[in-house]
Parts: structure tokens; C-alpha cells; sequence
């Protein structure tokens, strides 16, 4: 599927988005009740500070100048970042830093757009203590750190996110593993395998096996009725083929003898026909495990000499490879591939090659080959290519269906292969390992 | 000989029975396996069996007869040559299958052939050095590696093994294998054992000129 994105991509994605953005949620407001809290804190300082200036106002107001106790406060406190003012019952600045005001209501407010901080205490006397320190800036510390902290559990988001979601959708991913090894041929052994446990998954699982037991009945009526057309009209070719031949022996008339063998020849044409359809009818695996030991140069040679005219056209190479299967269905394979070969070539050629524990029988002809479009098509029932057509050959256009089935319900297959003269068939088999 | 033609299908028995009793076969036929068993009981020489019957599956007969020691040939036809279907046979005492839709001259080729060569050596197993061929189980062994024999190859072994050590010619192989001993029969022959004699060993098959072929004598027979 073109452009899909993987379920495990998209889970993690997912969820490592919404992680990253709780963690960002949680950052900011971790970092927000942070700041309150050291406003906080601060505004107790700076409370507590202006609370004493105005008991030091009360106690030494006799004594000193306002003046005087603001300058000695401010010395006193020199190292803090901390400015005094003192402001009388009507506001009028009486000592300290003229750019702090008292302040309308409450005992802290924002001065000069935020960049400053007073709090004020009322002392015994009337006087307006008043003391400001800059505020601290944005907590920039604690937002880097805030924002380090969100970028790393993103980081980690979209690394464990791809973990876990690939152990989540685990059982999804089985159960496609267990549905690719599903075999068209085989329906009846598919297998889904066992319920997860997982709701939604096995809901797809169950659906999925009914959908598998309806296709396979389907599948079963359509090969049981070609089965048995193709059965029902064995029997009236036989007795018709078998009354021909007798009433041929019967004739003594040359120009009859010749009609009937037209006759003949039409329905053993009408036969093989017959016979095709019932083998392409038979179900691809068949059941059971009964098999013969079939040699390949065996069925060759069969071949050749129960084609006539083939012996002198076909080079068999001197190898040879066992097969197990069935004799009969592979010796008509083999006389299939044979006389597809001589149909469109004039001379063929047979060759063994082996690939691991595959022996591939190449069937190669001198003919005009196959088109590479038609490539694949030719192996489909009633397909008749271009050439054959044209040339006019006889043929339903069966013979390469045949192989090809014939071949996959011996566990192997068919295929043209592309050669720069002629045409080359590779019919490939699993070949009996010899026991060492 | 007298043969007994089973078939339920009216015109494919009757184009049967006159193709055999034009090679000068005494013909009678059966339409299931009940008429089949009173017919047997009345003496005949070959049988030629369809599977499908009205009244059961052809191979019950074969059983019963095999079951009660006959050495009856049996020709069974058969609509699919499904390798299964022919190990059953085998298994149930069929001694040769012919598949329908059949050229009536093979069904009579077949049929002079059996009737040469008589049922299949039941429980015979040949055996000489790493080599055993065993013909009710159509199996054949050298050594662990199993060896393909095709049907043909067979029928000549069965006659051959029938009669170890000794000739057999080459008109009883020809009539016995091929039902005739044409030219084209008489040249699959020498193809045949040349075939035979690569796959299971060089001097199992002796030539006798002029007279035919004999196998090896075994190791000794086992039932």
C-alpha cells in the first residue's frame, strides 16, 4: 500500500506528542508555582524589612532624623540590593529613594513596569515605610531548565513510545505474520492462531476466519462443479470414442474409414479438453500425502516418444532429478511443456539446473517467444497469445494453465524466463533430497 | 478368456463388451458390485472394474476378492489419476488402472496384457544386495535412496521377478507389458530395461540373445 504509514508509527507519534505535550503542561506550570513561590518569599523579605524600618522609625524616631535612620539602615543593609524610603501621612517623601512610591493599597505592589518590588509598613508614628528591591527577572534559570526538561522527556517520548507501541500492537502484528502464511490453495489448514486477549484484535482475528471458511466454500463448490461437469462428460466420450474405433475396424470403405477417423480425432481433441478442465478442477494441494518417486528424464523421455515427430526435434540434456508427486499428473506436465515447446519452435531443447533444494527443468524452443506483457497472462486459463493466434495453432489455451497448476500442487511453479532467442520455460520442483 | 465387464454406464459397458469379444473374449457384464459377486462366483478369467457403482465403490470387490485369496486380474478404470486414488487401488489388489476417457485400444491392449501376465505377485519382495523392490507397495529401494519406477518399468520387473533366474521372452514381456508385440513396443522394451538396468544396477537384467531377458536371481523371497 502506497503512502500507509505503519500502525506502530502512528501510535508512537501519537502518543510521544501528547507526552511531550503534558510534559510541556507540567513544566510550565511547575515553573509558574515556582515563580509565585519566590515572589513570595521575596515579598516576606521585603515586608519583614519595611516592618523594622518602621519599628527603628518609632524607637529612634526622638533620637535621630528620618534622614539619619534611612542613611543607617541603608548602611546596614548595603550588601542586599535593597532601597528605603520614607514617606509621611500625605505621601510627601520624607528620606530615601525618591523613585519609590508608598504604594495605594495592600502592603506590596509592581513598581516601574515590574522591574521593581515595594512593600511598605505603617509605623506607630504615621510614617510610611517603604522598601523596594529589583525584582528578579523572568526566572530565566528555572525556565531553561524547565524547557530542557520538556525537550528531554519529548526526547525520550519518541524513543520508548516506538517500543511500547510496537509491544502493543504486537498482537495485530501476529496476527498478519500467521494470515501471510496462509496458502489460497490450502484454505481448509488456514490458521489465525489463538485469541490475544485483546478485544479488538480478536474481533478482527474471528472475522477474519469466517471470511477464510466462507471463501474456501466457495472456492470448493467451484472446483466440485467443474469437477463434476468434466466427470459427467467422461463417460458418453468414452463409449462415443469406443464406438468409433470399433465401426473403423468395421469399415471397409476407404473414404468412410478416413470420416471416422476425423471423428476420432475431434473427440480425443474434445477428451484431452475434458481431462485439462478436470485436472485444473483438482484442488491444488491434494490431500494427503501419497506420492510416488517420479524421475524427470523418465517423464522426458515418456514425452518425447509418445509425441510423434518429437524425437528428432528435442535435445534432452543427460541429467537427471527425483520428484515425488504423481506420475500421471507430472507426465502431463511434461508432455504439456514438450508440445507447447514444438507448437511454436521448430527444434527444444530440456536442461536441469539446481538452485538450493530446487531443481528447475528449463523447457527452451527457437520460436517467435513469448511477448513480456503476456508474460504472466499466458499462464492464465483460455489465454491465447498474440502468435498463436495469428499462426493459427490449435489449442484452448490450457496447456500452460495445466503446467502451472500442475507444478504448484507439487509445491513448485512455472515461469517464462527471458531469453534473447525464442522462448525458455522453467517449470521449478522441490527436489527429493537424497539421504546421505 | 472370460471377462467380466462392471460398469453402471449402459453405453460405455456395451462399447467394452464388444471391443473384448472382438478379440475373441468370452464377454459378460454387471451393472453393480451385487450382479459383479454372482457373476465371479460363475468363474471368470479378468475383471475389468469402474469405481463409481450404485450400490458401493469398486474396490470393495477387489478387497473381498483379494481377502478370499483370489489371483483374479483386476483392470480397474478409473475417472481421475489422482496418485491417491491409485495407491488405494494398489493397496486394495487393483492390478492395472486405466484412466476415462481411454482409447478402447488401450482398454484391449491392457486387457491382453493382464491377461498374460496374471494378477500382481502379491507380497513378493525382491531383493538382491542394497537393492529390494517391493510390488505391492510399488516401491522400489537401493539402499536408503528410494528409486522411480514407472508403470511400465514395473509390469516388466513383476514379470521377470515371477520367474528370477530363469528367461522370460521377449513376446511374453511385449504381450505382457504392451498387450501386442509390435515394432514400437518391441523398441520401448529395449529402452525399457537399458532404463532399468541404469537405475537399479548394470547386470541386474542379462540379455539373451535371441531369446529374451532374464533377471538375477534374489537374496531369497520374503513374504
Amino acid at each position: 500500500m502506497r503512502g500507509s504509514t505503519s500502525l506502530v508509527s502512528r501510535v508512537a507519534w501519537g502518543s510521544a506528542l501528547s507526552a511531550s505535550a503534558a510534559a510541556l503542561v507540567a513544566a510550565l506550570a511547575t515553573s509558574g508555582f515556582a515563580a509565585w513561590l519566590v515572589h513570595r518569599a521575596e515579598d516576606r523579605r521585603l515586608e519583614e524589612a519595611a516592618v523594622t524600618l518602621a519599628r527603628e522609625l518609632d524607637v529612634d524616631g526622638p533620637r535621630k532624623t528620618v534622614q539619619a535612620i534611612v542613611a543607617d539602615e541603608a548602611e546596614e543593609l548595603e550588601h542586599t540590593d535593597l532601597r528605603f524610603a520614607v514617606f509621611d501621612g500625605e505621601v510627601r517623601l520624607l528620606a530615601g529613594d525618591a523613585r519609590l512610591q508608598p504604594g495605594a493599597s495592600g502592603s506590596c505592589v509592581t513598581l516601574r513596569q515590574g522591574a521593581l518590588r515595594s512593600c511598605r509598613a505603617i509605623s506607630e508614628g504615621g510614617l510610611v515605610a517603604v522598601v523596594a528591591s529589583a525584582r528578579s527577572a523572568q526566572l530565566p534559570l528555572l525556565s531553561l531548565a524547565a524547557l530542557l526538561a520538556v525537550a528531554l522527556a519529548a526526547l525520550l517520548a519518541v524513543v520508548s513510545s516506538r517500543v511500547v507501541s510496537s509491544a502493543m500492537v504486537s498482537p495485530l502484528s501476529r496476527l498478519r505474520a500467521r494470515l501471510a502464511e496462509v496458502e489460497v490453495e490450502a484454505l481448509s489448514r488456514a490458521d489465525v492462531g489463538e485469541p490475544e486477549g485483546v478485544a479488538e484484535v480478536d474481533a478482527l482475528r474471528d472475522a477474519i476466519g469466517q471470511l477464510i471458511v466462507r471463501v474456501e466454500r466457495s472456492l470448493e463448490q467451484a472446483h466440485r462443479f467443474a469437477a463434476n461437469a468434466a466427470h459427467e462428460l467422461r463417460t458418453p466420450l468414452t463409449a462415443a470414442r469406443g464406438e468409433l474405433e470399433l465401426l473403423s475396424e468395421q469399415l471397409a470403405e476407404e473414404a468412410a474409414r478416413a470420416s471416422v477417423q476425423r471423428a476420432r480425432r475431434t473427440l480425443d481433441g474434445l477428451g484431452t479438453l475434458v481431462d485439462r478442465l478436470l485436472i485444473l478442477a483438482l484442488p491444488t494441494r491434494a490431500p494427503g500425502d501419497a506420492h510416488e518417486t517420479v524421475s524427470v528424464r523418465d517423464l522426458l523421455e515418456d514425452a518425447v516418444a509418445s509425441q510423434p515427430g518429437a524425437a528428432g526435434r528435442v535435445r534432452l540434456s543427460e541429467d537427471d532429478a527425483q520428484l515425488h508427486g504423481d506420475a500421471v499428473l507430472l507426465g502431463t506436465l511434461v508432455a504439456n511443456a514438450l508440445s507447447n515447446a514444438l507448437k511454436f519452435g521448430r527444434t527444444a531443447s530440456v536442461t536441469l539446473e539446481r538452485v538450493g533444494s530446487l531443481v528447475r527443468v528449463c523447457v527452451s524452443d527457437d520460436g517467435p517467444g513469448v511477448a513480456p506483457a503476456d508474460r504472466d497472462r499466458v499462464f492464465e486459463p483460455f489465454f491465447r497469445a498474440e502468435n498463436a493466434l495469428r499462426l493459427r495453432l490449435p489449442g484452448h489455451g490450457l496447456g500452460l494453465a495445466l503446467i502451472r497448476h500442475i507444478a504448484r500442487a507439487h509445491g513448485g511453479d512455472a515461469a517464462f524466463r527471458e531469453v534473447p532467442v525464442g522462448a525458455c520455460l522453467v517449470i521449478s520442483f522441490p527436489e527429493v533430497s537424497s539421504p546421505p | 478368456m472370460r471377462v467380466l465387464v462392471i460398469d453402471d454406464e449402459a453405453e460405455v459397458r456395451s462399447v467394452v463388451a464388444r471391443a473384448l469379444q472382438a478379440d475373441g473374449h468370452a464377454v459378460s457384464t454387471a451393472v453393480d458390485l451385487e450382479r459383479a459377486r454372482e457373476r465371479v462366483v460363475e468363474g471368470v478369467d479378468l475383471l475389468v472394474l469402474d469405481l463409481r457403482l450404485p450400490d458401493g465403490f469398486g474396490l470393495e470387490l477387489c478387497r473381498e476378492l483379494r481377502a478370499e485369496g483370489s489371483t483374479l486380474p483386476i483392470l480397474v478404470l478409473t475417472a481421475l489419476a489422482q496418485v491417491a486414488l491409485r495407491v488405494e487401488g494398489l493397496d486394495a489388489g487393483a492390478d492395472d488402472f486405466l484412466t476415462k476417457p481411454f482409447a478402447v485400444a488401450e482398454l484391449r491392449a491392457r486387457v491382453r496384457a493382464l491377461g498374460r501376465r496374471g494378477a500382481l505377485p502379491r507380497g513378493l519382495v525382491y531383493r538382491r544386495g542394497p537393492l529390494s523392490l517391493d510390488f505391492a507397495g510399488r516401491r522400489a529401494r537401493s539402499g536408503a535412496q528410494e528409486v522411480a519406477i514407472t508403470a511400465k518399468e514395473w509390469a516388466i520387473l513383476e514379470l521377470l521377478a515371477q520367474r528370477a533366474g530363469r528367461v522370460v521372452s521377449r513376446i511374453e514381456l511385449l504381450e505382457g507389458v504392451w498387450g501386442d508385440d509390435s515394432e514400437s513396443a518391441a523398441g520401448s522394451l529395449e529402452v525399457l530395461v537399458a532404463r532399468l538396468r541404469r537405475k537399479l544396477s548394470p547386470e541386474l537384467i542379462r540379455t539373451l540373445r535371441g531369446e529374451g531377458y532374464a533377471l538375477a536371481e534374489g537374496d531369497g523371497r520374503a513374504r
